[in-house]
């Protein structure tokens, strides 16, 4: 049997380059430029500048305050993400093996639900007269009338529940990978658990961790109906103001500026946090 | 072997298709009912069982309907292909101006519907239906945008829109989403002209107000869940939506300033409907009394008032809302006003504010 031709192979891999081209690249072409195209005013286009609709983003101050929004509010999710879902992962990869299947099944049920209802399932549990509310009413935390709904501690919430399978699954991968008997080595050496967790487990489990932040944190900051029906009027995040240039004002110009900068703030943002966990791996193998 | 399986199993499906394909045409071009294409709101009267029921046995015809959810999905539908497919529409007064402006709709000669004269003189006399001396809209419902409150925890009179934005009611408000009635209301509460006020204090004032409510609504589902769950206690509101809230045993006050903001929906028929004998008779039916009537009186279905002047007079005194053409009417918005506002609008929902303690 002769090898393949190199040539072959290129051409058998057409189709899966012709998909990116067309899915990913053109699209963002298109993207860029409906960015740079001149924006509406009351109707009217504006001649203006190349970049005109970038100024008028960076000049909008209380955009500026959404943008942080949409950042920090994702930013707080991953790092729920991360604390609740290591040991989960932990669980599911070293404890429980044997049952370790029939549990991620279980883990993975909220994705067999449609994200929209899990938000109402929020909704119901937070409003006033709803358990979460009756609940701390009765530890006597919160009075009668008052409740997490309509803040950003119910967007986080809901946040959380529906991204930590992602980082479970990316962790649970990496751990998995680790193998019984570098840990028995390490334990019959003498290292105690935590010194086990900071050079072993940890560190092998980063890749997984960053994987998990790249799922988790980027398309958070894109969450448009979690801060519309959980925070109501108190809590604007980029993914509305994007909404309703394309469904309220028309405005697909400054709509697609809007979805460039927050892009690229999302990838910004995760590389931050892809740095910070590589650092604690550093940092703990000293 | 394998292959030639797979290509008997092909050449089978291939022969059902045809005679699936087949059988469809054949009913198709046996069943000669034609199929009459409304657009509306879903659960908005026309897609009743006995409306549609009643109307399929009158004309021999099956009826569709095509739901949008906004009033600019209506008029995308309606470029994008809707125009020569669907034969009916139904407009509010300030969208039908530009539907006729882009030549959507055709003129309506109102002598052929037996129902016309019954309609509410001030409703037909609006300026937004005509053009040119034609007609091209029929008002079918209207309402007015007033305040619903819970008269249990509410104790203060409430008489006009200011209700809105007094602080006693902070973290208990809401406020409708929707750019024409935000503006309007704002304009009303700060004495400014309504179809022209200074646009930089109608943002101050929305964001002021901002501060006492803890969501926007926008549904019918929205409101109502905030206002059965007690999450607020006060909030602008269509009157309709507020009889429906009464009518399932929740206690609501509706009050009606007196500048109150007031919209109608109205039939149009579509440029070049497929079926425009069946339209005429399909609006007349809409503004019957035996429609009209039935319709009103069924509060669960959250009725606004009926057009038709005769059943409207005929509703009890609680349900009964009288027609004042000198209401603030959403109509007569130029397109480039209905944008300036929609992007002002859409400013005051994404600027963050400090809520009020």
């Amino acid at each position: 049997m002769r090898a393949p031709r190199r040539g072959a192979n290129s051409a058998l891999l057409l189709p899966a380059y012709g998909l990116i081209v067309v899915l990913v690249l053109v699209p963002l072409a298109a993207l860029v430029v409906e960015s740079l195209t001149p924006g509406r005013v009351a109707g009217v286009a504006t001649l203006g500048l190349l970049f005109e609709n970038y100024l008028r983003v960076f000049r909008d101050g209380p955009l500026r305050l959404v943008l942080a929004t949409s950042l920090t509010i994702p930013a707080v999710t991953t790092a729920a993400c991360v604390a609740l879902g290591w040991p989960l992962a932990y669980a599911l990869a070293k404890v429980h093996r044997r049952r370790g299947n029939a549990l991620l099944a279980i883990l993975m049920a909220p994705f067999f639900v449609s994200y929209l209802l899990i938000i109402y399932a929020f909704m119901g549990l937070l409003q006033v007269g709803g358990p979460v509310q009756v609940a701390l009413h009765a530890l006597g935390l919160v009075s009668a009338s008052t409740t997490l709904l309509y803040s950003r501690a119910a967007v986080t919430l809901a946040l959380v529940y529906e991204y930590l399978p992602f980082m479970v699954l990316s962790i649970y991968g990496s751990l998995e990978r680790i193998e019984d008997s570098v840990l028995e080595a390490a334990s019959g050496l003498g290292a105690n658990r935590l010194r086990v967790f900071g050079e072993i487990l940890w560190p092998r489990s980063v890749p997984g961790v960053v994987a998990g932040c790249a799922l988790v944190f980027i398309p958070a900051t894109g969450s448009f109906v979690e801060p519309q029906i959980l925070g109501g009027t108190r809590v604007s995040m980029l993914g509305q103001v994007i909404d309703a240039q394309i469904n309220q004002t028309f405005d697909l110009p400054r709509a697609a500026t809007v979805s460039l900068v927050l892009t690229l703030a999302a990838v910004a943002g995760f590389a931050l946090l892809a740095l910070a966990a590589l650092a604690t791996r550093r940092a703990l193998r000293r | 072997m394998k292959g030639r399986t797979m290509s008997n199993r092909s050449k089978h499906g291939w022969w059902t298709a045809v005679a699936l394909l087949g059988t469809l045409l054949l009913t198709a071009a046996f069943a000669q009912k034609p199929t009459f294409l409304i657009a509306n709101w879903q659960g908005y009267g026309s897609d009743l069982p006995w409306v549609v029921q009643a109307f399929e046995q009158e004309c021999n015809c099956t009826v569709k309907q095509v739901d949008f959810g906004s009033e600019q999905q209506l008029l995308n539908m309606l470029k994008q292909g809707g125009v020569g497919k669907i034969d009916v529409a139904l407009p509010n007064s300030t969208y039908i101006r530009y539907a006729i402006d882009d030549g959507l709709v055709q003129p309506i000669d109102v002598a052929r519907l037996s129902n016309y004269h019954e309609l509410i003189p001030g409703l037909t006399q609006l300026d937004a239906l005509k053009k040119g001396g034609q007609v091209y809209g029929v008002p079918w419902l209207w309402g007015t945008v007033g305040i619903g409150y819970n008269p249990d925890l509410v104790k203060a009179p409430v008489q006009g829109y200011a209700a809105l934005w007094d602080k006693q009611y902070a973290g208990k408000a809401t406020f409708n989403d929707d750019p024409v009635i935000a503006v309007m209301t704002a304009a009303v509460y700060l004495g400014e002209d309504p179809y022209h006020p200074d646009l930089a204090k109608v943002k101050q004032a929305l964001l002021d107000q901002k501060r006492l409510d803890v969501t926007y609504w926008a549904t019918t589902d929205d409101f109502t869940k905030l206002y059965t769950s007690k999450q607020i206690d006060i909030g602008n509101v269509w009157s309709g939506l507020a009889t429906q809230i009464q009518a399932n045993g929740y206690p609501i006050k509706y009050v009606t300033p007196k500048d109150v903001i007031t919209w109608v929906d109205n039939w149009v028929i579509v440029k070049n409907a497929p079926h425009p004998d069946l339209a005429y008779k399909w609006i007349d039916f809409m503004i019957s009394q035996t429609f009209q009537d039935r319709y009103a009186r069924d509060l669960k279905q959250q009725p606004p008032s009926p057009a038709n002047q005769i059943v409207a007079e005929s509703l009890p005194a609680d349900q009964r809302q009288t027609f004042q053409t000198s209401s603030v009417l959403e109509t007569n918005i130029p397109q480039a006003t209905y944008n300036a506002w929609s992007q002002l609008w859409t400013e005051v929902k994404t600027t963050p504010v400090k809520p009020l303690p």
